[in-house]
């Protein structure tokens, strides 16, 4: 598959220009035409400021410091400037739609403002599109509920209101942040339907970042695991969820429930906690809470290698000696469930 | 569906009037029943005859019952008539006549300086909040809030309009542009202390919706320039300010009646400041009903245009 989106090097950083934190170092990873991207971590691993990144949108205070971004058009990777693919390329869906769709304007205003700002459309030629658009999300009433207001709907439909915005300007991307956190489960349940189904019907690409490992196993094709600013290991989900090749990943699939943990039996959590973005270890970084640390961790400089005898590229040293049988995850691996969204 | 939303919500307000402006005039109709003395012997005199006292009670209705001296005020009001001042001279109703349009331009011209004003500073401050400018405009929001209306009318007068001649000093006009012209000054001065206000709740608007997941939503569509500014920003932070303008129409009128006196403007303001010397209390009753009136339809105003610009307010 080729490539569509590719980031290298990105490092972010905040506080004063002279002692700088980041946040993000040196991320990166590619999307391929049509793939779903899974972005995983623990909270604070900095899965949403590399999200934002992508499309230039860094909230206050938080600078890109480095790295290229890249979008395939005409045949070549180019890098972008952000205005060239907002609302043309590079789409997004954010998590939270009570907080993401303006409050003053009606949905199918609201959906379309997009290309009405880009392509100058006439507010007539955008009512009917965005009844189309509402449709496409599987809105059960698109033409009235493109008169109403966000605080009208509910949340699962304010979602799908957010996703058809996104879509409104054709983008080949769509940046997903935490886009089913905010809901119930049985409306996740929809949401992820809908994205899964949109992105086969448009040939779409989809980054989704999240830190719900089931959500990842169900829709993404390959996925990063983000530890503490970094990706740690990075591969295709198949592999990453039966065969991780870092003891981040692994412990972090450990204590993901599956359909037979008993209710009763306490997960197995990682011990201690992700260092922040001010005080983080030399090394490697997941060092003081992996059981496989060696002296020489603690000296490592951050590679992602290709791991031999796997198709995956992991960060850690020891991966040869990690050995073991590979984990039993074939619960996590049942299809998406059938249906339509 | 929606629409009658919007319009039932207006009725709804509407109707919720009626009992505040009655409230308003018994209110009104009571300062004057709480006036000493007696009203009898104000008109006829100190050595009136009982029977003379007793017959011009009759002739104002003061034996009646209080309930229906109230139904007869409300009649009066009705057909516009407000008594004649206490020199007997004028109708209370012919001096409002006279005096509404010049507080009413008055009043007009100063909310467009409000609005220019605090528009245009609360874009700039909110640029980089915290910023140098945003704190310059800071200081001078305070200063704007804390200076005196007369003491600024007075130096915009010697400074300004002397100095010059492009504006008169004091008076008003008789033709629209002189009008306009009497009315700049003045109008400054009571936006300067109004202003700084408005302009707090807009930059504080205007900086949250920059900073709101839908402004960062609408910029990864690709809304930018004037539009995002327009749709995402302005429109959002607006509705705070416009309630706070309506609110802030006590605030303009109690000015009007200090910059009317300092410019010396025939306007309702400026009739108050002489009733209230000449302890004249038709006018002064006549006078406090109708600001009273303003404040409640401006209210209204202020209530039905935040319902149009952010429709999560109608319940
Ligand atoms: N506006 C900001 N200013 C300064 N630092 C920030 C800002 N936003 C995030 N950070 C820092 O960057 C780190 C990563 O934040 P980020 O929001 O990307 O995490 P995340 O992986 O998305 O976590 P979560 O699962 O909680 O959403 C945070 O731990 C915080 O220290
Ligand atoms: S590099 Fe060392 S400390 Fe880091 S994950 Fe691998 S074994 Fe653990
Ligand atoms: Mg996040």
């Amino acid at each position: 598959m080729s490539p569509l989106l590719r980031i290298t090097d990105l490092v972010l950083e905040t506080g004063p220009a002279a002692a700088p934190v980041r946040p993000v170092s040196h991320v990166g990873f590619e999307v391929a035409h049509g793939e779903a991207f899974g972005l995983v971590g623990e909270s604070g691993s900095g899965k949403s400021l590399t999200l934002r990144a992508v499309i230039g949108l860094l909230p206050e205070g938080v600078r890109q410091a480095g790295g290229t971004l890249e979008l395939e058009r005409d045949g070549a990777m180019r890098p972008y400037r952000f205005a060239e693919v907002r609302g043309r390329g590079i789409g997004m869906v954010f998590q939270e739609p009570m907080t993401a769709l303006n409050p003053t304007m009606r949905v199918g205003d609201l959906v379309t403002a997009g290309p009405r700002a880009r392509y100058g459309w006439s507010r007539r030629a955008a009512r009917s599109r965005a009844v189309d658009l509402l449709a496409e999300v599987g809105m059960p009433d698109p033409k009235a509920q493109a008169r109403m207001w966000p605080h009208q709907l509910s949340g699962g439909l304010r979602q799908r209101v957010m996703i058809a915005m996104a879509l409104a300007t054709e983008p080949s991307v769509l940046l997903c942040d935490e886009p089913t956190t905010a809901l119930d489960v049985a409306v996740q349940d929809q949401i992820l339907r809908l994205l899964h189904r949109i992105r086969t019907e448009r040939g779409l690409s989809i980054v989704f970042v999240t830190h719900d490992l089931g959500v990842v196993r169900r829709l993404c094709d390959r996925v990063a695991v983000m530890y503490a600013g970094q990706v740690v290991e990075t591969g295709r989900v198949e592999e990453v969820f039966t065969r991780p090749t870092h003891p981040y990943s692994a412990g972090l699939l450990r204590s993901m429930p599956t359909q037979d943990t008993p209710r009763d039996r306490p997960l197995a959590a990682i011990p201690g906690g992700q260092p922040g973005a001010g005080d983080r270890p030399e090394g490697c970084r997941f060092a003081p809470r992996c059981g496989h640390a060696l002296p020489a961790c603690a000296g490592l400089a951050h590679v992602l290698a290709a791991v031999p005898g796997s198709p995956s590229r992991s960060a850690c040293i020891r991966v040869a000696d990690l050995g073991g049988p590979p984990l039993d995850r074939e619960a996590l691996l049942s299809p998406l469930p059938g249906g339509t969204a | 569906m929606i629409h009658s939303g919007r319009f039932g919500f207006v009725g709804r307000r509407l109707l919720q009037a009626i009992p505040l402006t009655l409230v308003l005039l018994l209110l009104v109709f009571a300062m004057l029943k709480v006036v000493p003395g007696d009203p009898a012997m104000q008109v006829a005199g100190p050595r009136a005859s009982a029977a003379t006292l007793q017959a011009i009670r009759v002739q104002l209705g003061l034996d009646q019952p209080v309930w229906e001296q109230f139904l007869h005020y409300l009649g009066r009001i009705a057909t516009g008539d407000f008594g004649t001042t206490a020199t007997g001279s004028t109708k209370v109703g012919t001096l409002i006549a006279s005096g509404a349009p010049v507080t009413l331009v008055l009043l007009a011209v100063s909310t467009v300086f409000t609005v220019l004003i605090a528009g245009a500073t609360a874009l700039l401050a909110a640029r980089r909040p915290d910023g140098l400018v945003d704190r310059m405009i800071n200081v001078m929001a305070a200063f704007g809030v804390g200076v005196p209306t007369f003491w600024l009318g007075i130096v915009l007068l010697a400074g300004v309009a002397l100095p010059t001649g492009a504006f008169p000093i004091g008076g008003w006009g008789d033709t629209p542009a002189t009008v306009l012209r009497a009315a700049v000054l003045p109008a400054l001065a009571l936006s300067v202390s109004v202003a700084p206000v408005l302009m707090a709740s807009l930059r504080s608007g205007i900086v949250e919706a920059r900073r709101s997941e839908y402004h960062a939503a609408a910029q990864a569509a690709g809304v930018r320039g004037w539009k995002l500014t327009r749709g995402f920003v302005l429109r959002n932070a607006a509705v705070p300010p416009v309630s706070l303008l309506a609110a802030l129409t006590t605030l303009l009128l109690s000015g009007a009646v200090v910059v009317e006196s300092t410019f010396g403007l025939p306007g309702l303001g400026l009739s108050l400041t002489q009733a209230a010397q000449n302890r004249d209390f038709n006018v002064i009753q006549g006078l406090t009903l109708v600001f009273s009136l303003a404040v409640v339809v401006v209210n209204l105003v202020g209530d039905v245009l935040v319902a149009f610009l952010d429709p999560r307010v109608m319940v």
